[in-house]
């Protein structure tokens, strides 16, 4: 008599409770997803963002571009001001043009943090990415695709906040799909490791 | 004092020269700060479009704050390119 297949107890279940209980808004478990081409009984495991790090370093970078252009628009003032070349109204406008510009680009930067994601379904994988203002690429494969999983963490801030870049090898032309930056890529690649596994035994 | 060339035409003062060249250049920087207002409210209209788009073919969680947030930019840049605008627009 044939007996019950039984598989053994998947180590993502921890890995998940653990990601769940950090409470992370770039490390999200079981979000509630709606997208174009998404299946009836498609749900959503896990989705994953750059670690917001560095996106504040960005910030930081823009802020400080825009404190220096601020501070040579009010030194070119001071200078043509005294020779009375040009209105004063232009360095106001100017001035106005700066922060305009700066808040524009932080607002770039928080659209491209935002929608450079990775998602894993109980279906596929999805990869987004976005580059600039029209350039958004999305990649798909489905879990039974998938052959490897990598997790590689490079340089110290990788080392000191437990971060690490994901790459994910299918059998598809597009070889490789990746995603940089992320929380616990260990757990992560656990869990989309796990998931290729019982979709590959379910199938 | 007066500058005449060879044929004896009235040019202009060493005041009106100056002036002439203070103008130039106010022309220059209006024209550059016009097409800088132009370039930035093209910008922030179409991140909000690309946000618009974006969302309708993914719906994430928060996403309508991101949105939220592009429009109230969207909003600002408009109301800081009429600023802008309307200065320059007293120098001509």
């Amino acid at each position: 008599m044939p007996t019950a297949r039984k598989f053994p107890k998947m180590s993502a279940v921890s890995a998940l409770k653990f990601i769940k209980k950090k409470n992370l808004f770039h490390l999200q478990v079981f979000p509630t997803i709606n997208m174009d081409g998404m299946d009836q009984n498609e749900k959503a495991v896990l989705l994953i963002r750059t670690h917001p790090i560095f996106f504040m370093f960005k910030l930081i970078s823009i802020t400080v571009l825009t404190l220096v252009a601020l501070i040579t628009v009010a030194i070119v003032a001071k200078i043509l001001g005294q020779l009375n070349v040009v209105s004063p109204q232009i360095y106001s406008a100017s001035f106005i043009l700066v922060i305009l510009i700066a808040l524009n680009l932080s607002l770039l930067e928080l659209i491209k943090w935002f929608y450079n994601l990775f998602l894993i379904t109980s279906e596929r994988l999805l990869d987004i990415d976005l580059t600039g203002i029209v350039n958004m690429s999305w990649s798909s494969t489905h879990l039974t695709n998938i052959e490897d999983v990598e997790a590689r963490p490079t340089g110290v801030l990788h080392v000191l906040l437990n971060l690490g870049n994901i790459y994910v090898q299918t059998a598809a032309a597009q070889a490789k799909i990746e995603i940089n930056n992320v929380k616990y890529p260990t757990k992560v690649q656990d869990i989309l490791l796990d998931l290729v596994t019982l979709k590959k035994r379910h199938t | 004092m007066l500058l005449y060339n060879k044929t004896d035409l009235f040019i202009a003062s060493p005041n009106q020269f100056n002036n002439t060249v203070d103008n130039v250049i106010n022309i220059v920087f209006v024209v550059l700060i016009l097409l800088f207002t132009i370039f930035v409210l093209g910008f922030s209209g179409l991140l909000f479009l690309k946000i618009k788009r974006t969302r309708n073919q993914i719906k994430l969680p928060n996403d309508s704050i991101v949105q939220m947030l592009a429009s109230l930019i969207l909003m600002l840049t408009i109301i800081g390119a009429l600023i802008s605008i309307l200065l320059i627009i007293t120098l001509l």
